[in-house]
Formats: C-alpha cells, structure tokens, sequence
C-alpha cells in the first residue's frame, strides 16, 4: 500500500483537554465548516500556508525576496493566491515571525513520531488524538492512521461534518469520540459554521448506535447557541437514544482565536463585549438526564 | 487555613511587623581591629550584641515566637581589614557561611544546656591537647548558644508579661531542653533558624523537616493531642515564621533567600522518607501561597503516583515549586563524587538546587560559574579543526584550561568562622573547628552556564562547517562578534533550520550530550586548594543574566546581549515540540558527572490546569522524567498576560509569585531585567 501524504498544522505533545490521559493530539489541516468562533482559523484551509506568528517583524523583506512564486506583497504579510506553500519564506526569516501552518508528512512519518511516546502514552492510560481542522476532511489519511496506531487508544474530535460511510469508517477504528454539537437548529448551523447540520446528526445516529464511547462537546458563545429553546431541542434529540454516551462537555467560549485573525487579516466576527451565559444550560441537559458538565471551567475567558 | 492563620497571612503580606524594627548604628569592626579580636570572637561577640539588642515581640495570635526587631547587623572588619583580608584570600561571595543546612536535629534532640554540656567537656579536652585554637573557637560556639538561651529566657519573661501562657510555657522547655511537643519543636526550630541569620550566615536552608521533625508530631498524633487538622495548622503558622523576617534576607534578588526545605526521599538507612509531615508541608505551602519556605522533593522510580500527585497540586498553585531531585541520579553521583552510601542517602538542597550533605560537611556548591558559550565561541576564534572530533577536542582543551585558571584563581580560598552554625553540626564540635574546616567533604561545585546556547551552537557549528562546508570556524566566530550583521540570510538559516534542543531532533540532542560531556571531563583529576574534588552542574544562577549582557551573537542564531536560558532548559525563543520532547533532550545524555545541581525548567501555561486530571498528568510526566534519567526539575504554572499585567500595574499584583532561577520570589520585587526574562520564558509556556 502506497504511504498516503497528509498535511498536519500542529502535533502537541501531553494535551489534557483532549481524551483520558497522557495525549499527543494530531491537528489534521482542512475543515469544510467556518465557525464564527473557531480558534484555528489557519487550520481550516485544506494548504499549507506561512503565517505570521509574533509581533516582531523588522520590515527586512528578507521572506519577500525569497519567494520564488514573488506573492507576497509586503514584509512579513501573507502571500497571495500563488503560494505553493514551499517555506522558503519561513525558512528565510531572520526573526523567525513566519510560521508554517501545515506540512506534508507520511503515514510512516507520522506514526514513528506518534509511537515514540507510546509507553508513557499508554502507562498513563491516555493515547493519539486526531483534531483539526476537521480530521475526517482527510479520510484516507486519517483511517491509515488509526490502522497504523492500533492498538493504542485514539480518539477523534470532530464536527462529525462528513460522508456517512467515512464517518462509519472512523468509527470501526476509533476507541473514543469527541463529537461536536454546534447547534440544533439548521438555520442557525448555517448561520454560524456555513454548513447544513443535517449530515452530522446523521452521523451521531450512527455514534450512538455504534456502541463507541463519545463525549458530545458543546462551545457555548453567549448569545449565539445559547438559547433555551435550541439547546432544550439537542438536548431532548440526545436524550432519545445516547448509546454509549459518556458525558456533555460544555466548553465556556475562549477568545484565543481573535489574534489569529488579526495575523489571517480576517474579520472576527464575535464581539468582544458578549451578554451573559445562559445560566440554565446544565440544567437543560440535566433534566433531559443527561450527564453535562463544564470539565475545563464555565468561565469566559 | 483557618482565620487565625489567615489574618496572620494577611498581617506579614502587609509587612505591619516592620514597625517593630529598629536600626543599630553599630561600631563593633573598629573596637574588633583596635584590639586584634580573633575572628571566632568576632563572631561570638557580634552574635551576642544582635541578640541582646534583640526586643522581645510578639504578633497577634501567633503560637510560634521570635521575630527580627534588630534589622541590620554589625561590619566584623573594618573597611581596611577587608581589603587587606582580599588581598591574602579569596572568598566566596561574603565570605562566612552561606548556602548551607546544618544538623538542626542535633541540637533539638537534645536541646541547648546539653548542647552547652558537651561543648563545654569539648573545650576541656581541647586544653588538655594543646589545641587552643579549638578551645577558642568552641568557646565562642558556646558564647553564641548562650547568648540564644538568654534571648529566649527574655522572650519567656516577656511572653508570661503579655499573658501569652501557651508561649511562654514553651518556652520554659525549649531551648533549653528537648521539645515535648510538636509545637515545641517548631518553636525550637524558629529559634535556631532565626538565629543563624542573626549570626550573619545567609542561604540557611531548613533541610529534612520530615525527618527532622516527624517524631515531635508522630508523638502528638499518638497520645491525641494533635489530629490532622490541627497539626496542619500549626505547619501553616510554622511556615509563616520563615516569611517574617525574608525580606531582611535580601540574596542576588528579593526572595532569594535560600530558605528551602527538602521532602521526601530515604534515611541513611536507605528506608523510604514519606509521612503526614511530608503532606502536610505540600498542603500548608498550597493553602500559604507564599516565596518561604520553598519546597524540594526527592524521588525515584519508586515513588508512588499518588505522592507525585500532591507535588503537582502544589505545582497548580503557580509558585515555581515543588522542584523534583530524581534520587536514582543523585545517590550514584554523590557516591562517584567519594561521597559516603549513608551521607549520600541524606542529601538535601544548600539553597537553590545544589546538593549537599547536612550537617556534617560544608562545602561551596556555588562557587562560580563558567559560560560555555563562551567557551566554544573562544574555541571557535583559536581551533585549527578540521573536523567536528576535532574541534570537541579543542573544545575540551579550552574547558580544561578555564577550570585550572578557576582553581588558581581560588587558591586561597578561605572562609570567615560561623561558631554557632557549627555548633549544630556534631562534626565541628569534635574536630573543634569551623564547619568548612571540619566538614567530612572538601568539595566545591561550579555551574556551567548557558549550556543550551552551547549545544545548540555546537549543532549550527558541525552542519555548517563539517558537513556542508559552509564557512570556516573563524569566518563563523566573526559574524558572531558581528552580531550577524550583512548575514541575516545565515541568521535565518541557523534559527530557523538547525535543529534545536527540544525539537524531536537526535542531531540537536547529540550536542547536549557532547557538550555535557565536555562539561563533566574538563574537571576529570583536578583537586581543589581544599583537597577535594570539583563537582560541575548544570546550574546557572544568576550567571544567564550575567554571563549573556554585552556576550557577543552565537552560532545558535542568538544576538548580542540576548539572554541565556536559566540552568538546565532549552534556549529561549526556540519553538519546542512540547514537554515530551524537552525532556527527551534533556535526559538524553547521563547526567551523573554533571550533578552538582540545576534543574530542567519547565514553563506551563496556567490555563493546563483547567484540566480535570491535570495533576495526574503532570505526575505522569514528572514520572517520565525520572525514569528517562533526568537529575531535577522545576516546573512553572506562568501567564504571560499576569506578568504583563503587573508590570504594569505591580499594586494588583502584590502577591504573584514567579520563579525566578533557583527559588520563588514576588514577581513586583524583582529587577526588570529578571521579569523581562521570566515574560520571555512564559512566551514559550507549554498548553497542554
């Protein structure tokens, strides 16, 4: 079998926020939906792409004169449609402002540098877990892996925005999921991510009737997937069967991405003064019966 | 913390006590020169004047007693005499006993008029020898344990006085005699820690408190008049005690006091040291957040989990400690180093990291410091080398030479006496000599700085000028002096396609154990002018701030004047891959020859810890450390934006705590220079 190319934007080593135990979680580039929140901006582009990085550039055009495709249009500013991704700019940066967001490695690549810390992953009960991006926007890539990676433990944290068969593909594969829930409202799902939820509630039926463990992760932005009305409607649609639910993460919303966007030179869209949390959430879920919780703190940072 | 103890908190962070204090304009030097007082006297006489001047004084329900009032001490030479004393020898830093933990179970084992008995039979037998130097200068060890029991007889008075019966009872027992209680020994402890600063000595470190002070507690906790709760209560006032008088102490920077505690471990015997003590010290450390006093804990491969876990706790609350000395390390080093099975088992930390051995020896663990940096940047200007072996050759050859000129340079290295530090240190008493004298060990140790930049550098050198052929090792050490200027294009390339410490790189790595290598044979069969050997670490001290101001750009692609890394981490600004990675390159190479002290450091960034289980993590990577052959570690729970934040506005931060390199101090108190290196630091915290 052919060593299939991936393209990853991030490895982090002892990730505790996502999955039992000691984690290396894998951040696989490209993601079909664009949250208005989203805290990896640069991770949504299926390409590899330099960004700027710190707030240090000396204006020495030094990654400008090194282009060879010439798109870069300024020191130490993002390159234009030409980029092939090459790094020469990176590479080239005397103040190490760019980074490269996304480099190509092998499944063979990968899986070396992920087992290296198998003993410690495994001592501590913990394992690989694949983010993004949307991990599933690389299928093939992603199932390599997991077949590579067994038998240690590995999860997926995904918006579950993908075909059916792929997503039953992971699932024969997987040990844990971390499935995304935006919102229930198909409108308001299109509103905030540019996506049709009804492909991802498709594909939690199949996690629910799958047996495999999963956790539902909620991002709650206050005053714009809050209501009452809408999280009562997730709430009462995962109450009916829940499968092997083994709880909601409800995630306080974290304005880390906004300096991102700043670099990206992307509008961020979600105002810096937001109104109050709905302060019935858990109860929403709880009287559904549904274990919900805010494992990482319910503050707004 | 109960309201007793958190008012009392609050009253010490408020700093109302310093009211009580009172100046001395002291003239003892010029009486000391006049009439030739020999320097043992000196010191007993100047003991004796501090502690007479000394008020009684108490704080609001406090139960533990002795508080500085006196707040300078006296000169014990005259300006002529120092010079004339530089002249003759050379010193480290002020020359009297600093950086060091004696035997304080010696003395509150037994208490002080038994003490006095046995130095007094001492003084006896040194008559009847001849040795009239030991009997001098045990007689002004004896003056100095008098002068402790007469302050507390005062304070005994004064306590009876203001109705302070519980105080005052104590008192009736110890110095004097051994303690009956818990409490009893805490209040004996307070007095003889409080009195070896009055002495003039600095750096005190506690020591093994859990051994020191487990069978007081172990006592009450038995007959039942202690439980958990209210023995942690007296360990939370016990260690306000060592924050009353700290900033009297004032070492390179505020909070650098030396004032660390060691935990965990084994005895002499080799039997696992881990008791309610030992929680109850992390518990009391988490629930104070305060600098003092600053936790150590000894582990292995055989430390429970679950231990690792409570030091993580501690970790969480972000003061820069516990810092972790991996025992499968240290014990073997110590043993190669000629140290004794049984002393090794006892070691502890002098003050920051060094390890030393209580109470019977005293040696100087933190005599000075060589830049490798340096070394390889000289090497580069003078190596003919035509091959990487080679230039390691040269390399080593510089190293050697630095070390030999180290050790001419201290040749006459002396120290003034401390005869009441030694007379908590059995050893002393028996040889009847200063405790640097009389000491069972004679060895010094060295920190080599900046050991990051080195093998980084030692990896730009050997891929560009062995292997791609590049530039020429001068021309390279040329652009270094010019600080890369007309070369940025090669500045971009060693940044930004060497690989570096801590980036998953078996090239990088190769360098640091190079480079440690390097480190530990340049002091291969050297002697010291003492006698015995030189013990290098992976320390930096101070020296990263003052080994890198005006240091010239180095192959690594750091600029001029940039800063080093503190002690045993990877270069600051390097992106690393994460703690897994740092901790493979650090624990890359065998780290027995370089022990002497300096810990990997570690930055995490506080949000981790918002992670339900992130102290069973953090004990999992701990745990990694130690079986992956690492020798100590500090972690750091940092954000970047709280520092910025109290730069700038430093009244909203009274209470942060930083570490700073080798201990914890409040972040407002430090010198900008050394809270820009800690905001540098934290820009490279690690996420989780």
């Amino acid at each position: 079998m052919a060593d299939l190319e991936g393209i990853v934007f991030d490895i982090r080593e002892w990730c505790l926020h996502d999955g039992p135990g000691v984690r290396t979680t894998v951040f696989l580039k490209g993601c079909p939906l664009r949250c208005l929140w989203c805290s990896n901006p640069e991770g949504q582009d299926a390409v590899p792409f330099p960004m700027p990085s710190h707030d240090r550039c000396t204006a020495c055009a030094a990654c400008q004169h090194a282009c060879p495709q010439h798109c870069i249009p300024a020191p130490g500013t993002l390159p234009g449609n030409a980029c092939t991704g090459c790094g020469a700019c990176v590479s080239a940066c005397p103040a190490r402002r760019l980074r490269m967001v996304g480099q190509r490695i092998t499944v063979s690549q990968l899986t070396e540098r992920l087992l290296r810390d198998a003993p410690l992953l495994q001592r501590s009960q913990g394992g690989i877990t694949f983010s993004g991006g949307e991990p599933l926007a690389q299928p093939d890539f992603l199932l390599a892996m997991l077949e590579r990676l067994s038998p240690l433990h590995t999860a997926i944290e995904t918006s579950g925005f993908a075909p059916e068969k792929r997503y039953r593909q992971m699932l024969d594969r997987i040990s844990l999921v971390l499935q995304d829930i935006k919102c229930a409202d198909d409108t308001l799902h299109r509103r905030l991510t540019g996506v049709s939820n009804e492909p991802i509630w498709r594909n939690i039926d199949q996690l629910r009737n799958s047996g495999i463990p999963y956790f539902i992760r909620m991002p709650l932005i206050p005053g714009f997937n809050d209501s009452t009305d809408d999280l009562r409607t997730t709430a009462q649609r995962l109450a009916k069967s829940p499968g092997n639910l083994l709880g909601i993460h409800l995630l306080p919303y974290q304005s880390v991405g906004s300096a991102k966007y700043r670099h990206l030179r992307r509008p961020y869209q979600i105002p810096h003064e937001l109104p109050p949390l709905n302060p019935d959430i858990q109860h929403i879920f709880h009287d559904a019966s549904l274990p919900a919780s805010w494992p990482f703190g319910d503050t707004v940072a | 913390m109960d309201n007793r103890i958190a008012e009392m908190r609050e009253s010490l962070l408020a700093g109302r006590h310093h009211a009580l204090r009172h100046r001395i304009a002291w003239n003892l030097a010029e009486t000391f020169a006049a009439q030739k007082t020999p320097a043992e006297m000196r010191a007993a006489a100047a003991l004796e004047a501090v502690l007479a001047a000394e008020l009684p004084a108490f704080l609001p329900g406090e139960r533990i007693a002795f508080l500085r009032t006196v707040a300078n001490l006296p000169e014990l030479y005259t300006p002529q005499e120092w010079e004339e004393l530089r002249a003759r020898y050379s010193f480290s830093e002020k020359g009297i006993p600093f950086n060091f933990t004696p035997d304080y179970a010696s003395a509150i084992h037994i208490g002080l008029d038994a003490l006095a008995t046995n130095i007094s039979q001492r003084i006896e037998q040194a008559r009847q020898d001849g040795d009239s130097e030991g009997a001098s200068f045990l007689a002004a060890g004896l003056r100095g344990v008098q002068a402790v029991i007469d302050l507390a007889e005062r304070y005994r008075i004064a306590a009876e006085k203001e109705g302070l019966a519980e105080i005052a009872a104590n008192l009736a027992v110890v110095p004097r005699k051994p303690p009956q209680t818990f409490l009893q020994a805490l209040q004996m402890f307070r007095i003889l820690h409080y009195a070896l600063w009055c002495e003039g000595s600095y750096h005190n470190g506690t020591g093994r408190l859990d051994l020191t002070l487990w069978p007081y507690l172990q006592h009450d906790l038995q007959n039942g008049t202690l439980d958990r709760a209210s023995a942690l209560a007296l360990v939370e006032e016990f260690f306000l005690t060592f924050n009353r008088d700290s900033d009297l102490y004032v070492g390179v920077q505020q909070g650098d006091n030396g004032q660390s505690l060691m935990l965990g471990g084994c005895d002499r015997d080799g039997n696992d040291v881990w008791n309610l003590f030992s929680e109850l010290a992390l518990e009391a450390s988490c629930n104070l957040r305060l600098v003092d006093p600053k936790i150590n804990f000894r582990v292995s491969e055989r430390t429970p989990i679950e231990r690792l876990e409570l030091g993580s706790r501690l970790t969480r609350a972000g003061l820069g400690f516990p810092q972790y000395s991996n025992d499968d390390v240290i014990l073997p080093a110590l043993q190669k180093w000629g140290y004794a099975l049984e002393d090794a088992r006892d070691y502890t930390v002098a003050a920051c990291w060094e390890f030393v051995i209580p109470g019977v020896c005293h040696e100087f663990v933190n005599l000075d410091a060589i830049s490798l940096p340096q070394a390889v940047l000289e090497t580069m200007e003078q190596s003919q080398a035509a091959d990487y072996p080679s230039f390691l050759h040269d390399l080593a050859a510089d190293l050697r030479s630095r070390a030999k000129a180290l050790l001419a340079h201290y040749e006459n290295l002396t120290e003034l006496p401390g005869p009441f530090i030694s007379m908590l240190c059995p050893i002393a008493i028996q040889k009847a000599r200063n405790i640097t004298q009389a000491g069972k060990y004679h060895n010094w140790g060295v920190h080599g700085t900046g050991i990051a930049v080195a093998a980084d550098s030692l990896t730009s050198i050997r891929q560009l000028v062995f292997q791609s052929h590049q530039l020429t090792l001068a021309d390279f050490a040329q652009i270094c002096k010019q600080n890369y200027a007309q070369h940025q294009d090669l500045l971009a390339q060693v940044r930004n396609t060497i690989p570096k410490l801590g980036q998953n790189s078996p090239e990088a790595d190769r360098s640091l154990d190079d480079i440690v290598a390097l480190w530990q044979h340049a002091w291969d069969g050297l002697q010291n002018a003492q006698g015995g050997i030189v013990r290098p670490g992976t320390g930096s001290a101070m020296y990263y701030i003052w080994h890198s101001r005006n240091f010239p750009a180095t192959p690594d692609g750091r600029l001029q004047g940039e800063p080093f890394s503190a002690n045993y981490s990877p270069a600051l600004d390097v992106p690393v891959d994460g703690p897994l990675s740092v901790i493979r390159s650090f624990t890359a190479p065998p780290l027995d020859g370089v022990s002497n002290g300096g810990p990997l450091t570690i930055e995490i960034h506080a949000s981790v810890f918002t992670a339900p289980d992130a102290e069973a993590q953090l004990a999992q990577l701990i745990a990694d450390f130690v079986r992956r052959g690492g020798h100590q570690l500090q972690l750091n729970s940092i954000d970047r934006d709280t520092l910025l934040d109290a730069q700038k506005h430093p009244e909203n931060h009274r209470d942060l705590i930083v570490r700073v390199w080798g201990w914890s101090g409040y972040f407002i108190e430090l010198d900008k220079e050394y809270q820009d290196h800690i905001i540098r630091r934290a820009e490279m915290t690690l996420h989780g």
